[in-house]
């Protein structure tokens, strides 16, 4: 069976970052893409790098160095349970592999850790990206033992594992249960859009804080910090204490629940997963279709609804693009349940939401708008854009109405909200209309003229364009500069 | 109909696939182009349609088909030869939307699309997604699509690759009907037999360059369209 996985992985992963299609293309063009995503990912690890070494460096220079590894691993983990929760249902249970491989003389469950280990990979290096810089400034300032190195090189091996399991499970529930449904795709998207809506409020609750909590904390700054780390997941506190103190019990038991875990996850899905498979690739076809009239409509209007149909057949699609307005709307619940007093008091500014709520809303929208990706996920049907007699402009129109339909009914709900809870002036609903508005009308018209310039058709996988491809890379960038820039001025201002 | 002059097209990488390609389809014509595997017809055609860009020029109707795009492709329909079609959508969903986009009244899109899909035998699958089509039924389907608008030129890649017998016949009676109305038909096919019997002019294309040109019943003579075939692409080859 080892043979069948490194086999059927090695055929994932020979393509991982695209590296295979820059070896042996011949296109410039694609070439030169690739040279700006390397640039990008360049930016974004050193940033990465920069952020994680600074972040270590003052927790050492604070007399908290015990708490890097803790608090690094965790990162690691709420990183990769967050960037794959959506991302690995479709990844194990996608048709096309399943289909190809299925007909292979290979074991199921060679498939499904095959799957699971093409998504391991990328997830491990991004741990250890994490880890590396980290154990580097603690390992300059403190000198810590060998143990200290080998337990950090081995926990990093395995720091994946929990998260990407527990995000696997996520994914083969929504997988399951929408498998059984007739439209698949929605009962999918919104099974999605509810475990985050559980898990935002769940990670909210865990981490509010009253006011005299607040004062204990920088009284008991350590204590505090290895206590929220061990509420919220543990394992990261047992791997800290087999590097720092040299326990190979807590490395044993670190290892043992996290590859105990995954096995246990791997014996329950592989009586089920051919089953779940074929029933997500099987399609209803009635057979007794009957004219009924048809209607007429606009060149324009039959373009945004068919990219609306479009949209919201993609589970991939719908549910990376659609987290920032979920969070729009989970953020104006917050305001409206917690009250305006009570958050400003616990950040400690009064005054302070009614300014920088409508940016945040906006900045939340422009996180990802599903322009930014709409060109490129034509994919293989592109052919029919090029040929039909259909002007450039009225393709960009409705990819940038549809991304303002999407996004309107979680504007208004999450407007009107906010309007009752916090009562502004004139002035300020104008503030609170208009911002979030703009936000979302330059996130949709920024996100198709980028992805018009980069655009990518030639891709077998949604989540290669969703989330991978260059022109979202490049808006997230733009989108962060844009959102956040704002907010950290109008804080800093304060 | 149809003017291609002094066509080129040279990939990335620099493979010239079509080298100073010239031809021309008149009104009313079946024309068959035909090839070994990557002679050039694919990227003849989708420098046609508007997929590719070329050197030289090509008119459709009289119009440039790069300054003149959008009119151009008012007048054509492309049927590729493995169409990968809107998957998201049903089947009626899609052709509704073609109508759309070519500006079709409700009436005579309702009146074309019941005629085309019953003649073809997918009316009752209309009503499904496309997802669930096999590749003939999708192939059906961009062929009821192409016709919606009884396009002044229909170029076709490769059509009747994965058609039944039955729908291969009925496409046929669809090509000679279109022509009769003085439409044009410019299609690309690796089956001899049916170029010979279906068109009535015909072009070679062997490594991008046209090797033999014109009317199907003076070219063949006596022969096969098969001897002709082998006899040029050879003689092309030994030179």
């Amino acid at each position: 069976m080892i043979r069948q996985i490194k086999l059927l992985t090695g055929v994932s992963l020979c393509n991982l970052f695209g590296v295979n299609e820059f070896r042996y293309t011949k296109d410039k063009k694609k070439k030169s893409r690739y040279y700006l995503m390397s640039i990008l990912w360049a930016f974004l690890l050193a940033m990465i790098v920069m952020y994680i070494a600074s972040l270590s460096y003052g927790l050492c220079h604070m007399q908290m160095g015990e708490l890097v590894p803790a608090v690094l691993s965790m990162l690691v983990a709420v990183v990769v349970f967050l960037f794959t929760m959506f991302k690995a249902g479709p990844v194990l249970f996608d048709r096309a592999v399943y289909e190809r491989q299925i007909t292979l003389p290979v074991t199921v469950r060679a498939v499904i850790v095959s799957r699971f280990l093409s998504m391991y990979l990328t997830n491990m290096l991004m741990g250890f990206l994490v880890l590396l810089p980290g154990m580097a400034v603690q390992g300059l300032m403190e000198g810590p033992g060998v143990t200290y190195y080998l337990y950090g090189i081995l926990g990093g091996l395995f720091l994946p594992l929990l998260p990407l399991t527990a995000a696997s499970v996520l994914g083969a529930l929504v997988a399951g249960i929408s498998s059984r449904w007739k439209k698949k795709n929605l009962v999918a998207i919104v099974l999605s859009m509810l475990f985050v809506c559980v898990i935002m409020i769940g990670s909210v609750g865990m981490s509010r804080m009253e006011e005299t909590e607040l004062e204990e904390i920088f009284l008991h700054m350590a204590e505090l910090m290895r206590s929220q780390v061990g509420s919220v997941y543990p394992p990261a506190l047992w791997l800290s204490e087999a590097m720092i103190l040299g326990k190979g019990g807590r490395m044993l038991l670190f290892l043992g629940i996290s590859i105990g875990f995954f096995v246990l996850f791997l014996e329950i899905l592989r009586p089920f997963y051919e089953k779940i498979c074929s029933l997500l690739a099987a399609n209803e076809a009635g057979g007794n279709y009957r004219m009924k009239g048809l209607s007429a409509k606009s060149v324009r209007r039959s373009m945004v609804e068919r990219e609306l149909r479009h949209y919201f057949s993609s589970t991939v699609y719908v549910t990376n693009t659609l987290v920032g307005e979920v969070l729009m709307v989970l953020t104006a619940i917050a305001v409206a349940v917690m009250g305006k007093e009570a958050i400003e008091n616990m950040v400690g500014m009064p005054g302070i939401l009614e300014r920088v709520l409508p940016v945040m809303l906006g900045a939340l929208v422009v996180l990802t708008p599903t322009s930014c990706c709409s060109i490129s996920m034509e994919g293989r049907n592109w052919w029919l854009m090029q040929t039909l007699p259909i002007k450039e402009k009225d393709i960009l129109f409705s990819k940038v109405a549809a991304n303002l339909v999407v996004v309107a009914p979680f504007y208004l709900v999450s407007e009107i909200i906010l309007i009752f809870a916090l009562r502004p002036g004139f002035i300020n609903i104008l503030y609170f209309l208009i911002v979030p508005a703009l936000y979302t009308l330059f996130g949709a018209v920024a996100g198709v003229l980028i992805n018009r310039k980069l655009p990518v058709f030639d891709w077998d996988n949604e989540t290669r364009v969703v989330k991978q491809s260059a022109s979202t890379f490049l808006f997230m960038l733009l989108g962060l500069i844009v959102g956040m820039g704002p907010l950290a001025l109008l804080i800093y201002f304060y | 109909m149809l003017v291609i002059k002094n066509m080129s097209k040279t990939y990335q990488g620099g493979k010239k696939a079509v080298d100073g390609l010239s031809l021309m389809v008149k009104p009313g014509d079946i024309y068959g182009f035909i090839g070994h595997n990557g002679a050039g017809k694919t990227t003849t055609i989708k420098g046609i349609v508007g997929i590719h860009d070329f050197e030289g020029e090509i008119l459709v109707n009289g119009m440039d088909v790069r300054k003149n795009s959008l009119e151009c492709k008012k007048i054509m329909a492309y049927i590729p030869d493995n169409p990968d079609l809107y998957e998201y959508l049903t089947g009626i969903q899609y052709l509704n939307f073609i109508a759309d986009i070519y500006e079709i009244s409700r009436e005579l899109r309702e009146e074309r699309i019941k005629k085309e899909a019953e003649d073809l035998g997918i009316y009752s699958a209309l009503g499904d997604l496309i997802s669930t089509y096999s590749h003939g039924m999708k192939q059906k389907l961009a062929i009821i699509g192409a016709l919606i608008h009884e396009p002044k030129l229909l170029i076709l890649d490769e059509p009747f690759v994965g058609l039944d017998p039955e729908a291969s016949l009925i496409l046929k009676e669809k090509m000679h009907g279109l022509c009769e109305k003085g439409s044009s038909i410019f299609f690309s096919t690796h089956v001899l037999e049916v170029a010979q019997k279906l068109c009535n002019r015909i072009a070679v294309i062997s490594k991008g360059k046209l090797v033999v040109e014109g009317d199907t019943k003076e070219l063949t003579k006596a022969k096969s369209l098969e001897d002709v075939f082998m006899e040029v692409t050879h003689h092309d080859k030994a030179d």
